[in-house]
């Protein structure tokens, strides 16, 4: 169901932009739709609230985090309400813990939440979103504040991503983009070398251009992302020194094609040198970063191939891969928006040369 | 300021974005003046 999801997404955005062709001008209401759905896509990204569970709360490291949003829902496994004192329990381990007493004892790893006050409309069927505190001195989780109130749409809480994994939306789209882009470059570049349509390489040198930015921002999200999950902004993890690589490859592009300037043979050696780079890309972008051991998800360390990849049913919620479709689908459209300006601005440029 | 992004993270998540929005916006706008440029020589050839 995920990958149907995300090759949908990118089957769909394709398609979206066949709409009155991918280098001819576009309809306003094409226009509108795509920034409508990149904005949506954004909000979609930012705005809902990380949560966690309280059965992770109980088995997190000592000292590890500074903080954890905690996500408490009334099931009778975990919460239940006691007539006689009128207050609410939850359970963590095998004791109860009184949610509004700032004196809750201590229990095995010495975990202790301190509710000083549960939020009023806590009823029922509340789902709420909490943020605690970790209180190093006395290695406790306190009570901060409540976030929400019955969420419509939350993130889960994955241990030392904390917020960030919103980025999961920004980042790897940028990534499947640059591979797409990089993809039309070769379809456009064999299909210069069959009809010999000068047409054709302008599309080949547009997409390799859209291509080379993409797989830059990718590089630039994720030394972001890295700084604050890894430490530093570049760790020469395989991945990030493979899209290095990707980047210098496809820069290599250009520089050839700058230093030629018969037509032709610009045509002809900027398709071939296009074909012969992209057989790099499947081994650059997808098997070597699985095969090394680094940092990145699904490298040789990592249990699975990656939390969007993985068949495991705990990587990533089927839920949350239909916000991460939405943004692929988004940013995919704006991709072939930006292949479609290219395109007719270098048309336009060599008509007038 | 690197413990208060460590904290609030969905600051980072927020400048992720905004990168990514002034790489694609500061790109278009390079593409639109070129457009401009292009479109005054057409202009200028035509007279």
């Amino acid at each position: 169901m995920k990958f149907v999801i995300m090759f949908g997404a990118i089957i769909l955005a394709a398609l979206f932009a066949a709409i009155g062709g991918y280098t001819k001008p576009k309809a306003l209401w094409w226009k509108v739709i795509a920034i409508l759905m990149v904005a949506f896509a954004l909000i979609l990204t930012i705005l809902p609230p990380v949560s966690g569970n309280l059965s992770t709360a109980r088995y997190i490291k000592e000292g590890f985090y500074e903080s954890l949003n905690l996500h408490i829902t009334n099931k009778t496994e975990n919460h239940y309400f006691d007539e006689q004192s009128g207050k609410w329990f939850v359970y963590l381990g095998d004791k109860p813990i009184d949610l509004s007493d700032p004196s809750a004892v201590n229990f095995n790893r010495k975990l202790v939440i301190h509710a000083t006050e549960l939020p009023y409309g806590f009823s029922e069927d509340a789902e709420l979103v909490i943020k605690a505190g970790y209180d190093k001195e006395n290695d406790a989780i306190k009570f901060i504040e409540t976030k929400y109130i019955n969420p419509l749409f939350d993130y889960p809480f994955v241990p030392n991503l904390d917020e960030r994994i919103k980025i999961l939306n920004l980042h790897v789209p940028m990534a499947w983009i640059a591979v797409i882009a990089y993809l039309m470059s070769m379809i456009y570049a064999i299909r210069y070398l069959k009809t010999g349509d000068l047409n054709y390489d302008i599309n080949t040198a547009s997409a390799a251009a859209l291509g080379n930015l993409f797989a830059i921002l990718a590089t630039v999200t994720g030394m972001l992302w890295a700084k604050y999950n890894w430490g530093n902004y570049w760790n020469w993890d395989p991945r990030q020194t493979s899209i290095f690589v990707l980047i210098l490859i496809y820069a290599a592009f250009f520089a050839l094609r700058a230093a030629i300037d018969n037509p032709e043979r610009k045509a002809k050696l900027s398709s071939v040198y296009s074909i012969i780079s992209f057989i790099t890309v499947p081994f650059l972008v997808f098997v070597l970063p699985r095969m090394a051991s680094g940092l990145h998800p699904g490298s040789a360390d990592d249990v699975n191939a990656g939390p969007l990849v993985s068949a495991q049913p705990s990587a990533l919620d089927t839920n949350l891969v239909w916000g991460f479709g939405l943004s692929l689908f988004a940013f995919t459209v704006i991709y072939f928006w930006l292949f479609n300006l290219l395109v007719r601005m270098n048309i336009i440029k060599n008509k007038l040369s | 300021m690197e413990q208060f992004l460590h904290d609030n993270s969905l600051y980072v998540v927020l400048g992720i974005a905004l990168i990514l929005w002034f790489g694609i916006g500061i790109y278009l706008f390079s593409l639109d003046k070129k457009v401009s440029k292009l479109e005054k020589q057409i202009a200028s050839i035509k007279e």
